[in-house]
């Protein structure tokens, strides 16, 4: 099954496998770990992609799951979709030039052209890249409800 | 769909030697004329958003669904190494080939089909130096302005190399 998610007016698709869970997460509330213990830190997508993130009360996070942490990606919205055919390869000129190669496909949603991303591979590149990337700030104190 | 109009003319051994040209798409970025060969023309398209894509370069930034493809668009601006200028309603894709590889180019104003010999084409110019120049193929001069006629598999080879 593939996701629509929006962030900063763009909408990308995820593959629904890649992702621990998703849940609605306040705006300033941090995620700090799950039940089994697991550090989860978050960042807005937007910002990953250089994109100012929206304002909103309440953010989507999408949970990637990595060996020893979990990742949040914050968006604006995501939704469920079904789709006849499977997201097209990106072609091959743009393809090979991607730095860093997140991209992975692209599929037509009706009139609506919208990029595969491969949220495990910015996950993991947001961990070991961390300091380089602007993160929201998160509000303290306030436990996460499981 | 522009075909090429390269024309020849037959020979007698006593005549001079065979004259050919080269039918370019005329064009026009900010102030500057510039042609690509007509024959790697598909097509001529209304401007429309492209999808951008993470990790793009700055010259291939994103896709378009064109008859239904998924084709690269590339920002001609920075690779010829003009500064970023807004696009008016006169802005065009431009679907082009080289080779196998189909490409959208961003083309501010489409301006004409023309037709030139190519013994007119004279190398750019040596004051024109660095990426820029290895993008073109030559200059031709039109009603008193120089085209530069872009040499379309260099800017292939160019993209994503300017960093």
């Amino acid at each position: 099954m593939l996701l629509i998610a929006r962030a900063a007016e763009h909408a990308y698709a995820i593959r629904r496998a890649d992702l621990l869970e998703i849940r609605l997460v306040a705006s300033g509330q941090s995620l700090n770990t799950d039940q089994h213990g697991r550090p989860c830190e978050q960042v807005e997508l937007a910002t990953l992609f250089a994109y100012s993130a929206t304002p909103a009360r309440q953010r989507r996070a999408l949970i990637v799951p990595l060996r020893r942490r979990l990742v949040a990606l914050l968006v604006d919205e995501i939704e469920a979709v079904e789709v006849a055919t499977s997201p097209s390869p990106l072609p091959e000129l743009l393809r090979t030039r991607l730095n860093p190669p997140w991209s992975v496909g692209a599929l037509l949603l009706g009139d609506e052209l919208i990029v595969q991303i491969d949220v495990r591979a910015i996950a993991m590149s947001y961990v070991a890249n961390r300091a380089s990337f602007a993160t929201p700030s998160p509000a303290t104190g306030e436990e996460v409800k499981r | 769909m522009l075909r090429h109009m390269g024309t020849y003319r037959t020979t007698a051994p006593d005549e001079p030697a065979i004259e050919s040209t080269l039918s370019a798409l005329l064009f026009q970025l900010g102030r500057e004329l510039y042609a690509i060969p007509a024959e790697a023309v598909r097509e001529i398209a209304r401007y429309r958003s492209y999808t951008p894509v993470p990790g793009a370069p700055h010259t291939l930034p994103g896709i378009i669904s064109q008859r239904g493809a998924i084709l690269p668009v590339i920002e001609l601006r920075p690779l010829l190494g003009l500064p970023e200028a807004p696009l008016s309603r006169a802005a065009r894709l431009v679907v082009a080939h080289v080779g196998d590889v189909e490409m959208a180019l961003i083309i501010e104003t489409v301006i004409d089909l023309i037709e030139f010999p190519l013994a007119e084409l004279t190398p750019p110019p040596p004051t024109l130096t660095g990426p820029r120049a290895a993008l073109l193929r030559g200059v031709i001069t039109r009603e008193a302005q120089p085209v530069a006629l872009i040499d379309l598999e260099a800017l292939v080879a160019a993209l994503g190399a300017e960093g």
